[in-house]
């Protein structure tokens, strides 16, 4: 599969000094599902901004569908690579739902009957048709998330990159939320999350980069989340599942379990007797 | 976003009229109003916009809760006015240390001060109780009024309880530590109050950054992009007209200096 974005030792350096993103490479392929872990100050924010075109490569090079992202291609990678802050109070912002959603296509040059059709699309996809004529504020959190997903979703976006999705969210809204981005991603969007929560990751994704000190520690499958020194390095803890299994070191298996699914098949191997202290027989 | 204006009515005979009208007619009358130096044409006006209430079905109690906010402002001046401004003495006040001398001339200002500040207050709470907040910004959209100015309306509404619930947060966490706001004369409770009011502006601040960052994200160059908007019907402006002919007409006559029975000055 091709790659959607691509970063070569990108570099970053903010006005007061602060060296962000040293020297970081990075691949993202077309249709995947991504989670992007690293601990805090890592520079995960940063490198965000960069996929979006609000920050430009100081050193190094962003590739968004082949094409360098720049000054003067900023505005058209905006429309190709949405992004979703953490806090949605910092992204809606208009006095009703429906206009919010519509301040993207909007800026896009959408007007009339093209405009109105993208935004009950995207609110429909968010299910929140019902709110269109709701001023933000009266909503809870976890609806004022949706109209930011929705205000993403608006611009057609190729890539959908969302920064601390589940933070604050209810479990209800976790289920909803992920629910939304499975239909996205079966639609063929790719879909970047950037999280701290690694059962999420294991559970949620297919491909994991992680990011530490502005470089790039790692990416690949899931199998790094249970990787003893990646998870170290990078500060990061195992899946509560593997936690379970690394626990259980007499059933000598050869890779540890990551996801519920994984577990509850060893678990039902164990109970018909297919595992010994040799592993799966 | 309507219930931002505490008093917004439903289903207003005057809700149905086009914002943009209703905008330059009171905007024209507090200009006239603001203006004018007869109490007479100023009384005039004001029952004109009375009678305009009335058909709008704006409540008495709404219109004094807007005019409160002018108190501050205002109503000090109404109260000093007659004091202050020497002219003919009208009758003396003994206040224990002084005595105020109350004067012709300014109670005369006075009155006139109260009839244009009536006036103007009347004729905006008319104005936004009639009108959502979304249209009246479209309208001045649409007057040409610099988008910086409608989108600092815009974005302080919208962020104006956003600041309220981190700031409450931001009190409970204060209480939580046991502080308690002692009397006004004490020092610490200046020194948290400043902090407070330090922090939240620097939280508006970088908040502001962030709305900014999320607004070029989503493709965002500097303008707003209208949507549809429908035309302004042949009633809208008759109404306009009616509403404006004796402002106007009252303005015109003073202008024209007839100093004919309106201007008992």
């Amino acid at each position: 599969m091709a790659n959607i974005i691509e970063v070569e030792d990108l570099r970053y350096t903010y006005r007061d000094g602060t060296e962000a993103l040293k020297g970081l490479s990075l691949t993202i392929p077309q249709g995947a599902k991504v989670a992007l872990l690293g601990p805090n100050g890592a520079g995960k924010s940063t490198l965000l901004l960069h996929f979006n075109g609000l920050n430009l490569a100081q050193e190094g090079m962003v590739n968004v569908l082949g094409q360098e992202v720049r000054e003067e291609n900023a505005r058209w990678v905006r429309g190709e690579v949405g992004l979703v802050f953490q806090d949605p109070d910092d992204q809606v912002f208009s006095s009703t739902v429906w206009e919010d959603v519509a301040f993207g296509p909007g800026n896009q040059g959408l007007h009339g009957e093209e405009l109105a059709a993208r935004v009950e699309k995207a609110l429909e996809a968010v299910g929140m048709e019902a709110f269109r004529d709701k001023p933000p504020h009266h909503l809870s959190y976890g609806q004022k998330k949706r109209v930011a997903i929705a205000g993403v979703l608006a611009m057609n976006p190729r890539v959908i990159i969302l920064d601390e999705p589940v933070a604050y969210l209810d479990p209800k809204g976790k289920d909803t939320l992920f629910e939304i981005l499975s239909n996205l991603h079966s639609q063929g969007t790719t879909v970047i999350i950037a999280t701290h929560d690694v059962d999420l990751a294991a559970e949620w994704a297919d491909r994991i980069i992680i990011i530490k000190g502005g470089q790039t520690l790692a990416q690949g499958d899931t199998s790094l989340l249970a990787d003893q020194q990646v998870v170290r390095e990078a500060e990061l803890r195992f899946p509560v599942v593997t936690q379970i299994f690394r626990l259980l070191p007499e059933l000598g298996l050869p890779h540890q379990p990551r996801t519920i699914a994984e577990a509850v098949g060893l678990i039902r191997a164990i109970g018909k007797g297919e595992v010994t202290g040799q592993g799966l027989v | 976003m309507e219930h931002i204006f505490s008093g917004f009515i439903k289903h207003s005979p005057l809700g149905r009229i086009d914002a943009r009208v209703k905008t330059i007619v009171a905007l024209g009358f507090v200009v006239i109003t603001a203006t004018m130096q007869s109490h007479l044409a100023l009384l005039a006006a004001l029952l004109l916009m009375v009678a305009v209430a009335v058909v709008a079905r704006l409540s008495v109690r709404v219109f004094f809760k807007r005019l409160a906010w002018l108190i501050p402002f205002a109503g000090v001046m109404v109260v000093v006015f007659p004091f202050v401004i020497p002219g003919t003495p009208l009758g003396q006040m003994d206040a224990g240390l002084f005595t105020l001398t109350a004067t012709a001339e300014g109670l005369e200002k006075a009155i006139l001060l109260l009839l244009r500040v009536l006036n103007g207050v009347l004729a905006l709470t008319v104005l936004t109780t009639t009108t959502k907040f979304k249209d009246l910004l479209e309208a001045l959209n649409h007057l040409k009024v610099p988008t910086i100015f409608t989108q600092l309306m815009e974005f302080t509404v919208r962020y104006f309880f956003v600041l309220g619930d981190e700031y409450k947060r931001m009190q409970t966490a204060r209480k939580a530590r046991g502080f308690e706001a002692g009397s006004v004369f004490s020092r610490k409770t200046y020194q948290a109050l400043g902090e407070l009011v330090a922090v939240l502006f620097m939280r508006s601040y970088e908040r502001g950054d962030r709305v900014f960052l999320a607004m070029l994200a989503r493709g965002y160059g500097g303008h707003n992009h209208c949507c549809g908007h429908c035309r302004i019907q042949r009633a809208d402006l008759y109404w306009g007209a009616a509403v404006m002919v004796l402002p106007v007409g009252l303005k015109i006559l003073e202008l024209g200096g007839y100093l004919w029975p309106i201007s008992l000055k």
